[in-house]
């Protein structure tokens, strides 16, 4: 899925060369419209829970203002038959560029908590219970 | 019924229609007044059949317990409820769940007056509303593998309940359904076939006109539910019926079912096959009962096969860190047994409700998913084709103690030993592939571990260590939380975890919860209940029920403040209109104002704390909860969480 949408936004570059590079947004303003347009459903409050993670990425999508334009208008112009979970279309009458590069600008904010499962009592406990066995019998 | 029976009916219309004729004075009367009047209206109403009023005020009074009831026949010594309560006794029937109605009061009070130990199998569980009666039988019977009754009043109830029957029906779910019929009473809540509203979603349905037939119907009730294709069936008692003098009837002897299984040639045929496979497997699906799950062990252990299980999905299935469960050492398997699933050389699969929906569903709704039609590819839930060389038409669990006899007859020293051996290999692999698999699972659910609202994760890995050691059992359905446990726990008991609303409903787990709370209580188990806020939110009184009878429920609020996938699904709907997603809260949100838990729960009697927002705090309030629902208190935390 990866592989398919960066071969889109490449296509998209090389189609839309006269769109200029857009300005930053304000991370202020992006933590409401991240709210208000619903991102937090799918990403999680902080990016990092739910469908798919905005932390610690490389994509495009995230890091660059115009990649993260064209992904955000992709997938519209129909009408879905079956409900879906997948990634919305934020069309520009919805959501302008300015409030989508907000947006985004609150993206960049959000930092990796994910502590090595090493250092965590916790999860080496739950560890530890996989390597036993049930014994019915007991 | 009765000749008797029938000119006590007659007496009785008799002494309706007197009180219609008496309504407008008896409106505007006290109490005491409309009393007397009543029984005066009564001696003078004339000995005619009467065409059916609609509800007067005496009957409405009475419905609403303003007034007593005028007696008009002898008493009974003997009453036909008492034998229904005996009937009841002898199935082992454990609890009858109910909002009380009037239709089955002669029921009620047998079951909690007479006997020498009242008010015990079945013990009389109050609830708030018909869907929580019928949940909470649908929690009983997946954790328990056997029904308890629901009551339920007139059409009234059965309506208030049929979403939770449809439910019961879609998950094979056995229960008991008995709904309370009073002709002579408030109209509009009887009928001339009162369980045909709910025939195209129950198994079998009776409505018997004598007692001898009524205490044959429980019987054959009990027997119709727990037979393959399990579910719910439903016998509509008549009050008359319930009330009529026994006299020396005697309850007759129940005779459990007689399921078909394997014969012995043919039990001898797959068991050598089993025994003459160098890398055997067993694929354990959904069993109907904690006893089959215990011979699907022992199948699997005489015979040293790698098994998979569905106890991660749902009940009934094989202990999934038993030293069988997994890939084991080679997954070239040479003869895979299929117990209720595929894939597999041969698989033993009983009948399933889709195999008598057509035979029950008279009316032609042709319900999803169990209509002959196949179901659109697009379905996310349809029916996944899997790969199957022969299917045996007959009930697994049934099967297995011929089979099992069938293996001992044909094991040697010389395979014991190799059985041993490859068992052993079997048991090192498997559970080295459990470790890797959650330190491959721990290793993405850490992400957003400190996060505030709290992640879903983080809840589920905080529970385990603390309920390891527990009998437990997680009786609210996970998706919608993530499912964690399906990596981090061990899900060992036929009822670690019952799975999904059968037919996808919200509204099911709290009453569920407390149905399993019900066969926790007896057993010395606690229930996690991973509560989403939308579900709680139809029939939030299953906690005054978990209070009221001391149910070990530890509620855990899922608590996203929305009906979140049907917020999913909006935006994405809007965004695909290229309209406004910042609108797809409305109408898909618990917002303006927040719904606060703790508060709720304290209302109805539960114990509690929250609202959580900060991770570290999680394990104490949890340990907190634990040691509440050991003492047999239920307890509620809110847990403010990341959405998904």
């Amino acid at each position: 899925m990866k592989i398919v949408i960066v071969s889109i936004l490449a296509l998209g570059f090389a189609a839309g060369g006269a769109v200029a590079a857009p300005a930053g947004g304000d991370p202020v303003r992006g933590k409401q419209l991240y709210y208000d347009h619903g991102c937090y459903g799918c990403h999680g409050y902080g990016g990092q829970t739910g469908a798919w993670n905005l932390v610690g990425t490389s994509s495009p999508i995230v890091n660059n203002a115009q990649a993260f334009l064209f992904f955000l208008r992709q997938r519209g112009g129909f009408s879905p038959m079956i409900p879906s979970l997948a990634m919305p279309r934020f069309s520009e009458a919805a959501l302008p560029d300015a409030q989508a590069l907000d947006i985004q600008a609150y993206i960049k904010t959000f930092k990796l908590d994910a502590p090595d499962v090493d250092s965590i009592p916790l999860m080496g406990q739950i560890e530890a219970s996989a390597a036993k066995s049930y014994d019915p019998g007991k | 019924m009765s000749n008797d029976a029938g000119a006590r009916e007659l007496g009785r219309r008799a002494f309706l229609k007197g009180a219609a004729t008496g309504t407008a004075a008896m409106a505007t009367a006290a109490p005491g007044l409309a009393e007397a009047r009543a029984r005066t209206d009564e001696a003078a109403a004339p000995e005619a059949a009467v065409a059916a009023p609609p509800p007067n005020a005496s009957q409405i009074a009475r419905e609403l317990s303003a007034s007593p009831p005028a007696s008009l026949t002898p008493l009974v010594t003997r009453p036909g409820s008492d034998l229904m309560v005996e009937v009841l006794k002898q199935m082992g029937v454990e609890f009858a769940a109910a909002n009380p109605g009037s239709s089955f009061e002669a029921l009620q009070e047998s079951i909690v007056n007479y006997g020498d130990k009242p008010n015990t199998m079945p013990e009389f569980i109050t609830c708030l509303h018909e869907e929580t009666a019928v949940d909470m039988a649908s929690g009983y019977g997946r954790a328990e593998g056997k029904p308890m009754v629901a009551l339920l009043h007139g059409t009234l109830g059965l309506q208030h309940a049929a979403m939770a029957i449809y439910q019961a029906y879609y998950g094979g779910t056995p229960m008991l359904i008995i709904a309370g019929r009073d002709d002579g009473f408030i109209q509009a809540h009887t009928a001339d076939d009162m369980a045909a509203m709910v025939r195209s979603f129950t198994k079998w349905d009776a409505h018997p006109k004598t007692l001898p037939e009524a205490l044959a119907a429980l019987q054959e009730g009990y027997r119709q539910a727990t037979t393959a294709p399990t579910g719910p069936v439903v016998v509509v008692l008549d009050t008359e019926v319930q009330k009529e003098e026994a006299g020396d009837f005697a309850v007759p002897a129940y005779r459990p079912p007689v399921i078909a299984g394997l014969d012995a040639a043919a039990a001898r045929r797959l068991a050598e096959r089993l025994i003459n496979a160098k890398n055997p497997r067993i694929n354990v699906g959904r069993l109907r009962t904690p006893q089959g799950v215990r011979q699907a062990v022992q199948l699997a252990e005489l015979i040293g096969a790698s098994t998979s299980s569905q106890a991660t999905v749902g009940p009934m299935s094989f202990p999934n860190r038993h030293a069988s469960c997994g890939p084991g050492a080679a997954t070239d398997y040479d003869f895979t047994l299929g117990l209720e699933i595929g894939p597999a050389d041969v698989a033993l699969m009983g009948p399933t409700i889709a195999s008598i929906a057509a035979t029950r569903d008279k009316m032609g709704v042709a319900f999803g998913g169990l209509r002959a039609k196949p179901s659109p590819p697009t379905a996310p839930l349809a029916p996944m084709a899997v790969k199957i060389g022969e299917t045996i038409g007959l009930d697994a669990e049934a099967s297995l103690p011929g089979l099992i006899a069938a293996v001992q007859i044909l094991l040697t020293a010389e395979r014991r030993d190799a059985i041993a051996k490859r068992a052993a290999l079997t048991a090192a692999a498997n559970r080295k592939a459990n470790v890797e698999g959650v330190r491959k699972a721990l290793t993405v659910k850490r992400t957003g571990w400190n996060s505030s609202p709290v992640s879903l994760a983080r809840i589920y890995a905080e529970l385990w260590p603390l309920i390891e050691n527990e009998d437990w059992c997680l009786a609210s359905p996970s998706v919608l939380s993530g499912s964690h446990h399906r990596e981090l726990w061990a899900h060992n008991k036929p009822y670690s975890y019952l799975g999904l609303p059968p037919a996808g409903g919200i509204g099911y787990g709290a009453g569920a919860c407390a149905g399993a709370g019900l066969a926790a209580r007896e057993r010395g188990r606690i229930i996690i209940n991973i509560q989403t806020d939308g579900d709680m939110n139809y029939a939030p009184g299953a906690l005054w029920t978990e209070a009221h009878h001391g149910l070990p429920v530890l509620s855990i609020m899922h608590n996203n403040r929305a009906w979140h996938q049907e917020l999913m699904f909006l935006t994405f709907m809007a965004g695909a209109r290229g309209r406004g997603t910042d609108r797809a809260h409305i109408g898909s949100t618990l917002r303006n104002p927040f719904i606060d838990y703790r508060k709720m729960a304290e209302a109805y009697g539960v114990a509690g704390e929250g609202p959580i927002e900060d991770p570290a705090l999680l394990r104490a309030a949890f340990k907190r909860g634990i040691a509440s629902v050991k003492a047999g208190r239920p307890y509620l935390i809110d847990v403010i969480t990341q959405p998904r």
